[in-house]
């Protein structure tokens, strides 16, 4: 285990290592320019503008501002270390409030929480040394009282300059916490490939735009916050370093003193420099870190073999890894002949087409798997909403990833392993109208309902999935019509204990009698009911069903980039493969496109799943995620006529299903 | 090697220009004139045109039209229900494309918003819900007139004359990427290499752009005297052809093939090339003089590559030109060749509006041409493709023989005497007839050309060199 961690992250420096550095090399740089126009503009005069012009000119070069610049330049690396630390492929999306909640409870984020607010207060303190005047210094020197008996002039607390300090550390933690509501950490790959240059200034006026907004908006919150709650620090902070309270100047914390249109002006400015800034650093990173990247087909000398295209599919690398090689598989595959013939080529002594079979079968396993998950998913829904959803079937899907995973370098067994996946998807289909059309005839079949059983007094003890299907938490979940991953976790290891679960019950029961099982469901069902009346419980509890669709096709962007590059790869080898290499695999590939089009068909006719892709407004935070069923939807079907477009009529002497032929079929005359 | 023209003509052309449109404008009452040509680029003028959109499906014998009233009708071969489409969105419809590699993706350029009509091909309803339509939209992209799909079919390309950014569309997700650059205005032509690896984007000023498709950098070409107007793709891409507003020739621009490892380079040649040269001449016939020649105003090149379409408008000053779809045979390896091969003419009063080639006719090319009294014509022509090596141009008649939907009279037809361009081997072949004849083909017979005059007039541009250099 040691070593294969160890390679990993080798891997993932080699890979990663250079872009991170870049990208906060490129933002250091961009500092001085963000630190110069809040300069100019923190300074702004429009009464006298050459003035101000000369004046904010000369404060360039001042001490104050080249040692803010470094200090910021600190905050900067700490902000970029936190993104490369936090970043995600695959986002994680919270399916209800509570799970909301504990994110922002995960220590994990506490900490980004904390230190996020601690570099705000730093960007802040640089905020206010930079502007002067009335923000510069913490202790200033009270304003003479009228008793000039004083001789030692006492020093009092500048609340404008603790005004700033606080609402850096609160726009900090504003950062913090909107980078995690709105799954910042995401690292998007963008539709099309454009150099990072380009990429950057379509966005740049975007981010100003954003940032400009989101400061105005953490600007208000910080002055309710501060109305409201600014004694404590004021009153703490001046015991702690034995400052005085001016009592010629206006407190903050009052509604007179917080409508300084200067202080508004100065702590919005602020915010927007410290949004910006750090913002750059998280869309530099984000465009340095998506960025394609060039993995050889076939290991030349040079090079290490382990950073081979098929030997990086093969392995389980980082996931980020993983997604880039998967993009460069579909670049490849689209784009560049000559890569593609390292593809269709045959390894040099023995013939065997090793990178072919490699990258088809990574493939394949791929999206085998997603055919698996989906239609656990399905049933799992389909097993709330009905109770007489037949258990036993949810097994087998259950229990085909792993041997999926093992299977070797041979497709026919991966064939006959989805045929019958297919087959039994229609079955469970014809089985449950079947039991619609006529209820009282499956009494002792075991996929009668429990109550039904009750009443009946008939217990069918040694059926193997009477536990499952009698189980409260199949049947008793109520009208909840979608499911998430986590939630199919837990249903499979609910299902895989409940024999002997229900082994046991069924003993006891034996002996009880049936109407003590009866009462306490009924018992369950209330104490459920009379909760979910509660509607706070409700609020927390409920899960968003877009949020848990979501979930399910979190991490689909690989399978788009495998179904792109198998299709565009087969539909090449009709020209290019010279020793029909793809040919051997291309039932595997079409039982398996078909098989998974029948089961995306199947969740898109789901009720709770719109068919439409929710409205994207152009906004800075990517919200890609959202969407990839869609895409994942489009490019199946894409994909798919992709190969019946070149292959044509060919297709016809291909080995499949007579059930997928008649979809083949479709495909081929246009009709799907 | 960046040779760039002269400046102090192309500036001195420049003012005229403007000085004639702003005399132009001088006279129209509300509409300014200039408008026009930015909202309406095609050859689809506002007047008498009753179909303002037509595109044929990439991969079945089905096609959408657009009509007048902005209701979309969609033709089947196959079947007799002729789905009509009406959007509440559905205003000015420009263009209109079917999705590549999809059965029932039709995207209609519209004045808001680009409009996705997911039309189950096995529906038989005939008037779609708007519920089937997908919306996408864009702050300050309107109105959208032209729109191109990636031959791989996922992305989407629109643009509008007024945005200077044209929007890349991953349709499903509904996200987009603007397409940005500075100077020439907005969009607007856009033509996707069928082999998917360049696009070209026409502005309405003086300078066109031709994209590469992967990562996206493009080229600027300044033209010398107008916009360019219309443009077509070689079939493997490797050659542009295209008009420019204000003259009456044909263009050529050749890029280096396309291997896919030099990237985010278009490898345009340093020059296009003069192909030719339609200036109006005149023609002795049995009914007496015609006078031909023209801007080109639309042009297109059917799938296999071996005929070019053109309509031909001459100049409205003088008052005998006609509008008229030129036959141009061409041969792309290992010369470019174009061959003028005929001209199809309407019935009196009737002006092709909008032409396209059918994209997977089996045996030659099929024309498809609007006309402006709605007609719709299917034009079959009839030849064995030129694709092997030994296939000479001979064994390829081509008839421009009416379907019955029109009935039109050819004037002319080329029969294989060579010409400027032709090879020296050619048999002398009489005319063969085509395999399927139009009953308004048959009755008229078809005239030899005059070669000396038809050839003498077309042929005297083919040397190259002349005309746009790009400026890298």
């Amino acid at each position: 285990m040691e070593p294969g961690a160890g390679r990993q992250r080798a891997l993932l420096r080699q890979v990663l290592g250079w872009r991170v550095a870049a990208a906060v090399a490129w933002s250091v740089l961009l500092l001085p320019v963000c630190t110069a126009a809040f300069v100019v503009l923190s300074g702004l005069d429009p009464f006298h503008p050459v003035r101000w012009i000369s004046n904010s000119f000369n404060d360039l070069y001042t001490s104050y501002v080249i040692f803010c610049i470094l200090l910021m330049s600190v905050v900067i690396l700490v902000v970029s270390v936190f993104n490369a630390e936090f970043y995600a492929v695959v986002p994680s999306i919270p399916c209800s409030r509570i799970a909301l909640i504990g994110k922002i409870v995960h220590p994990q984020q506490v900490i980004h929480s904390v230190v996020h607010a601690v570099m705000g207060m730093l960007v802040a303190w640089c905020a206010a040394v930079m502007t002067k005047g009335k923000f510069q210094f913490l202790a200033v020197p009270c304003t003479p009282s009228e008793s000039l008996d004083d001789a030692a002039p006492q020093m009092c607390l500048n609340e404008y300059h603790l005004f700033f300090l606080l609402s850096g550390a609160f726009m900090g933690y504003s950062y913090s916490l909107s980078y995690l509501i709105n799954n910042m950490n995401y690292l998007p790959f963008p539709i099309i490939q454009q150099y990072k240059y380009l990429r950057f200034r379509r966005s740049l006026p975007l981010l100003i735009k954003h940032s400009c907004v989101e400061s105005l908006y953490f600007v208000r919150n910080f002055c309710a916050t501060y109305y409201f709650f600014g004694y404590i620090p004021k009153v703490w902070i001046s015991t702690t370093m034995d400052l005085h309270i001016d009592s010629k100047l206006h407190p903050l914390d009052t509604l007179t003193g917080l409508l300084d249109i200067s202080l508004f002006y100065h702590a919005w400015l602020c915010g927007v420099f410290l949004l910006i800034t750090w913002y750059i650093a998280w869309l530099l990173f984000k465009i340095y870190a998506t960025e394609t990247h060039h993995f050889p087909v076939q290991p030349t000398f040079a090079e290490e073999p382990d950073l081979c295209l098929p030997r990086i599919l093969n392995s389980n690398p980082p996931l980020i890894i993983k997604f880039l090689a998967l993009q460069d598989l579909m670049l490849l595959s689209q784009y560049s002949p000559v890569r593609r013939q390292e593809v269709f080529s045959l390894s040099q002594p023995g013939g065997h087409p090793h990178n072919w079979a490699a990258i088809s079968r990574e493939c394949l396993n791929l999206l085998s798997d997603l055919t698996q998950r989906l239609i656990t998913q399905q049933e799992a829904a389909a097993a709330n909403g009905r109770a007489k959803q037949p258990a036993g079937e949810l097994k087998i899907p259950l229990q085909t990833p792993g041997a999926v995973a093992k299977e070797g370098m041979s497709f026919q067994s991966q064939r006959s392993n989805i045929i019958p996946r297919a087959s039994m998807s229609s079955m469970v289909k014809s089985s449950l109208i079947s039991l619609k059309a006529s209820p009282g005839s499956d009494v002792g079949s075991p996929f009668s309902s429990p109550a039904l059983n009750g009443k009946m007094g008939i217990l069918d003890v040694k059926s193997p999935w009477h536990g499952s299907a009698q189980s409260p938490h199949v049947m008793r979940r109520g009208p909840k019509l979608w499911t998430s991953v986590t939630d199919l976790h837990m249903n499979g290891s609910h299902h895989e204990s409940f024999p002997e679960l229900s082994a046991a019950k069924a003993g006891h029961e034996a002996v009880q009698p049936r109407f003590i099982y009866t009462w306490l469901q009924n018992k369950q069902e209330q104490i459920k009911t009379f909760l979910s009346k509660r509607v706070l419980i409700m609020y927390f509890f409920s899960k968003h069903p877009e949020a848990s669709i979501q979930a399910v096709f979190s991490d689909t962007q690989m399978h788009i980039w495998a179904l792109e590059g198998l299709s565009h790869l087969v539909a090449a080898s009709f020209t290019e493969d010279q020793f029909g290499v793809v040919q051997t695999t291309l039932p595997a590939i079409l039982n398996t496109l078909l098989t998974l089009q029948e089961v995306v068909d199947r969740h898109f006719k789901l009720p709770h799943v719109s068919s439409k892709p929710p409205r994207v407004s152009g906004s800075l935070v990517d919200t890609s995620y959202k969407t990839l069923r869609f895409a994942l939807r489009a490019s199946l079907k894409t994909a798919l006529y992709r190969i019946t477009a070149v292959f044509g009529e060919h297709l016809n002497a291909v080995q499949v299903s007579t059930e997928h032929k008649k979809r083949l079929q479709q495909f081929l005359e246009y009709k799907e | 090697m960046c040779v760039c023209y002269p400046k102090p003509r192309e500036k001195q052309l420049l003012f005229h220009r403007r000085l004639w449109n702003r005399l132009r404008s001088m006279g129209a009452p509300a509409l300014p004139r200039c408008r026009e040509p930015l909202t309406l680029p095609r050859a689809s003028p506002r007047a008498g045109c009753s179909i303002r959109a037509f595109s044929w499906h990439p991969h079945t014998s089905k096609f959408a039209v657009a009509l007048l009233d902005d209701s979309i009708r969609v033709y089947n071969s196959s079947s007799a229900t002729i789905p009509s489409l009406k959007h509440r969105l559905q205003r000015n419809v420009a263009a209109v494309a079917w999705k590549p590699l999809c059965a029932s993706i039709l995207a209609v350029a519209c004045q808001s918003c680009v409009l996705l009509w997911h039309l189950d091909p096995t529906s038989l309803s005939t008037r779609p819900s708007s519920g089937c339509a997908q919306v996408l939209c864009y702050p300050g992209h309107s109105p959208v007139t032209s729109l191109a799909w990636a031959p791989s079919g996922d992305l989407l390309l629109s643009a509008s004359p007024v945005d200077t950014a044209m929007l890349v569309w991953d349709v499903s997700t509904e996200t987009c990427v603007q397409l940005q650059w500075f100077g020439g205005g907005g969009v607007t032509y856009l033509a996707w290499s069928p082999d998917g690896s360049k696009v070209l984007a026409a502005t309405p000023s003086a300078v066109f752009r031709v994209w590469e498709a992967q990562m996206w950098t493009c080229e600027r070409w300044p033209t010398i005297t107008g916009r360019c107007q219309t443009g077509c793709w070689s079939p493997d891409g490797s050659r542009l052809l295209f008009t420019v507003l204000g003259e009456s020739v044909i263009y050529s621009l050749s890029f280096s093939e396309y291997r896919g490892e030099m990237q985010g380079q278009v490898g345009g040649s340093k020059t296009a090339s003069i192909m030719a040269d339609l200036s109006e001449t005149t023609f002795e016939t049995l009914h007496g003089e015609e006078r031909v020649g023209g801007e080109v105003h639309s042009m297109v090149w059917d799938p296999t590559g071996e005929r070019l379409a053109a309509i031909i408008r001459g100049s409205p000053d003088a008052p005998g030109t006609q509008t008229i779809i030129a036959l141009f045979r061409t041969r792309n390896s290992p010369v470019f060749e174009l061959l003028p091969c005929g001209f199809l003419r309407g019935e009196r009063g009737a002006q092709p509006q909008l032409i396209a080639f059918h994209p997977c006719f089996q045996s030659g090319a099929l024309l498809t041409v609007c006309w402006s009294t709605g007609t719709i014509s299917h034009i079959p022509l009839f030849f064995i493709s030129a694709h092997g090596p030994c296939a000479s141009p001979s064994r390829s008649p081509v008839l421009p023989s009416a379907s019955a939907s029109v009935r039109e009279q050819p004037l002319f037809s080329e029969l294989d005497e060579g010409g400027a361009w032709g090879p020296p081997t050619l048999p002398h072949q009489p005319h063969i007839p085509s395999p399927v004849q139009g009953r308004g083909a048959a009755s008229t017979g078809y005239e030899p050309l005059r070669c000396g005059a038809w050839c003498g007039a077309w042929g005297s541009a083919g040397a190259p060199g002349l005309g746009l250099r790009a400026r890298c």
